[in-house]
């Protein structure tokens, strides 16, 4: 009987440490970081880190419910350059605010034609997003006639340099996001069924469920986030550029997939990539630190990524 | 049990960055991230090791300019004395913009800036600035806005595009046409290298319209493969009506050079570029490139450096130091390091 116990606790303790490899992994670095090099823990470096994480961290939180819906958007980053040339472009000619919102509704039909190519066309996410991925990217490069471009809007000057202790407005706007999307996906029923559509759809389907509706609506929100983290950028960098946020799309679902979010759809949470974020940022700050070089660089966080989608498979694998 | 763990990790977690930061908020809370990095600065020049640190943003850390541009600045810094940590920007200015702020709160005393645009730098530079650092921008033009408060290595990109357009128009008239076409082949249509060099060659080639370019502006991103595919449709397009193709590097150079000479066309058309690649080396000596225009990585990488050290001994600069450039013949090339 004891016996049995002890093996019991053993078995629990190994799902334990798989299940939550990446706080323990990412509590362990913190640590590491902290006392082996001091400049880490400076309220300076610290704010960076959040600072930086949280522009792109705004898409990826809207990813995530693209990938519990059981779809992927490759198209954010696109979105997302296409915003900053839109964005600077109409605050050279209007107030930021009329243009910032006018970004947001543009970000929004470009989710809500990838929803509507999803949902109604049951064209692949894969092939749909991938197709509005090089036509934003193009009209992108059109309308600022293949140049980057800048904007010398006071109001945006301004707007960048709020903050409080260091930190800026982004990570204000990053926990807005986060509370509203967190809320419409463990409270409402708008939120049930993007996690029943992600599933399985068929059964959602036959349930009752809207599951057109579903998708249409993550992709719409995938795509106002874009489009708000491209206005963030543009309040740090006041420019805008069809070559912006190239690498936002890999980084996005890394962050989701990290955070424990199932690429297969059903089953993950917006709260949980929020480990998936600070692990990017924390390592990419601390391998600058440690004066690690660029290519190793690249090297080790695709090493992280690879190795903690090993430990979710396993992790899964025993559950079954 | 297992949920308690969790939350004690979590908790651990934050009190690691909190309580740690905390320690020093309380003191650099209302202060700019510029001060309090000068303050750590002074730390670890007393408690560590009296070299001074030099800390490089690079935009374009994979092209093949770059290489041999960061193997000059390490190389140029270490015979300096200094220790040197180069980072990959990946052309994305917020990204060097954090790695910059990285990079002085962990005391380093001197930055060097590889913007992957213009329009981009000014909240880059406005940073640099504030942090009291001597810094160099290094490769990229900075935006005519606050190119006055920059120290700039690089060459005239606009000059550059003129040497190409006075080799075009050599080759022109040593062939004597009576009109000549031109397939030209940029690199990425949103870098102020791209825009400035074609800006020269227009400007040289407003003189001549005997000399036209025959197609739309075509951007291979600088990558050969794709510099391939671009001349292969061009020449299914234009054939022989093409008397000469142009790239704006040697990268390029390679992937036209390929389709040209699929297309048995060597020979037929002239080619010139930009560049300081082995392979334009040996098209050269062979004979198969008419000729190409100096950028010398390596130059600007030992030029950067030289310069930054005279800022960090307080010594007075040019606002611009420019690398040198100029035509490269088969006969100049012992003249040129090659990469």
């Amino acid at each position: 009987m004891n016996k049995n116990r002890s093996t019991l606790r053993k078995s629990e303790l190994q799902f334990f440490f798989l299940e939550n490899a990446v706080i323990i992994v990412l509590t362990a670095f913190v640590v590491f970081m902290v006392f082996y090099r001091p400049s880490f823990r400076s309220w300076a470096n610290l704010t960076t880190i959040i600072n930086d994480c949280c522009m792109y961290g705004i898409t990826a939180l809207a990813m995530t419910a693209v990938i519990i819906c059981g779809e992927i958007d490759l198209s954010v980053s696109s979105i997302y350059a296409w915003s900053t040339c839109l964005f600077v472009i109409l605050c050279n000619s209007m107030n930021i605010f009329s243009a910032a919102v006018i970004t947001l509704l543009v970000g929004a039909v470009w989710g809500l034609f990838n929803g509507m190519l999803v949902a109604f066309l049951r064209m692949p996410a894969f092939v749909a997003t991938l197709g509005t991925m090089y036509t934003a990217k193009g009209l992108a490069y059109y309308i600022t006639e293949e140049k980057p471009i800048n904007t010398g809007n006071p109001m945006l000057a301004t707007i960048g340099k709020i903050n409080i202790a260091n930190i800026s407005l982004v990570p204000i706007v990053f926990l807005i996001v986060l509370a509203v999307l967190y809320c419409i996906m463990r409270y409402t029923k708008v939120g049930r069924n993007v996690y029943a559509t992600g599933g399985n759809y068929e059964v959602a389907r036959l349930s009752g469920i809207n599951v057109k509706l579903s998708k249409i609506i993550v992709f719409v929100f995938t795509g106002i986030c874009s489009a708000l983290s491209g206005i963030m950028y543009c309040t740090r960098v006041y420019s805008g550029a069809a070559t912006y946020g190239s690498d936002l799309t890999t980084w996005c679902v890394a962050a989701a997939v990290i955070g424990g979010t199932s690429m297969s759809g059903g089953y993950g949470g917006v709260h949980r990539t929020i480990i998936g974020i600070l692990l990017m940022a924390i390592l990419f700050n601390a391998l600058t630190l440690l004066g690690v070089d660029g290519s190793m660089q690249r090297f080790i966080r695709g090493l992280v990524l690879v190795v903690v989608i090993m430990f979710d498979a396993i992790s899964k694998a025993k559950k079954r | 049990m297992k949920k308690i763990i969790a939350l004690l990790l979590v908790i651990v977690l934050a009190l690691s960055l909190v309580a740690c930061g905390s320690k020093e908020s309380a003191s650099a809370d209302n202060q700019p991230a510029a001060e309090t990095s000068t303050n750590q600065t002074t730390e670890t020049s007393t408690e560590g090791s009296t070299t001074k640190r030099i800390f490089m943003s690079a935009a374009y850390y994979t092209a093949p300019y770059g290489s041999p541009l960061m193997a000059a600045v390490e190389e140029k810094a270490k015979a300096l004395g200094y220790e040197i940590q180069i980072v990959d920007g990946e052309a994305n200015a917020d990204k060097q913009l954090t790695q910059f702020k990285t990079a002085v709160a962990d005391g380093f005393d001197a930055l060097i800036y590889w913007p992957g645009d213009s329009a981009s730098t000014p909240p880059v530079v406005e940073y640099l600035n504030s942090t009291g650092l001597p810094w160099v921008d290094i490769n990229t033009l900075p935006d005519d806005s606050i190119i006055d408060q920059c120290t700039v290595i690089a060459s005239n990109e606009v000059q550059i595009g003129r040497e190409l357009g006075k080799l075009i128009v050599q080759y022109y008239e040593e062939n004597s046409f009576e009109e000549m076409n031109i397939a030209y082949v940029e690199g990425d249509s949103g870098s102020s290298y791209t825009i400035h060099l074609t800006e020269g060659i227009n400007e040289v080639l407003a003189d001549y319209p005997n000399i036209k370019i025959l197609n739309e502006p075509m951007y291979a991103n600088f990558d050969p493969a794709q510099a391939m595919t671009i001349t292969e449709d061009l020449i299914t397009k234009f054939g022989d009506e093409i008397d000469l193709v142009v790239t704006q590097d040697g990268g390029m150079f390679q992937g036209a050079y390929n389709a040209i000479m699929s297309a048995g066309k060597l020979g037929e058309y002239g080619i010139i570029c930009q560049g300081q690649d082995l392979i334009v080396k040996e098209k050269l000596l062979s004979g198969e490139l008419y000729a190409s225009v100096a950028q010398d990585p390596f130059q600007e990488g030992s030029l950067a450096v030289e310069v930054l050290d005279k800022l960090i001994k307080g010594e007075a600069v040019d606002a611009w130091t420019y690398t040198p450039t100029g035509p490269i013949f088969a006969a100049d090339i012992d003249n040129y390091s090659w990469f």
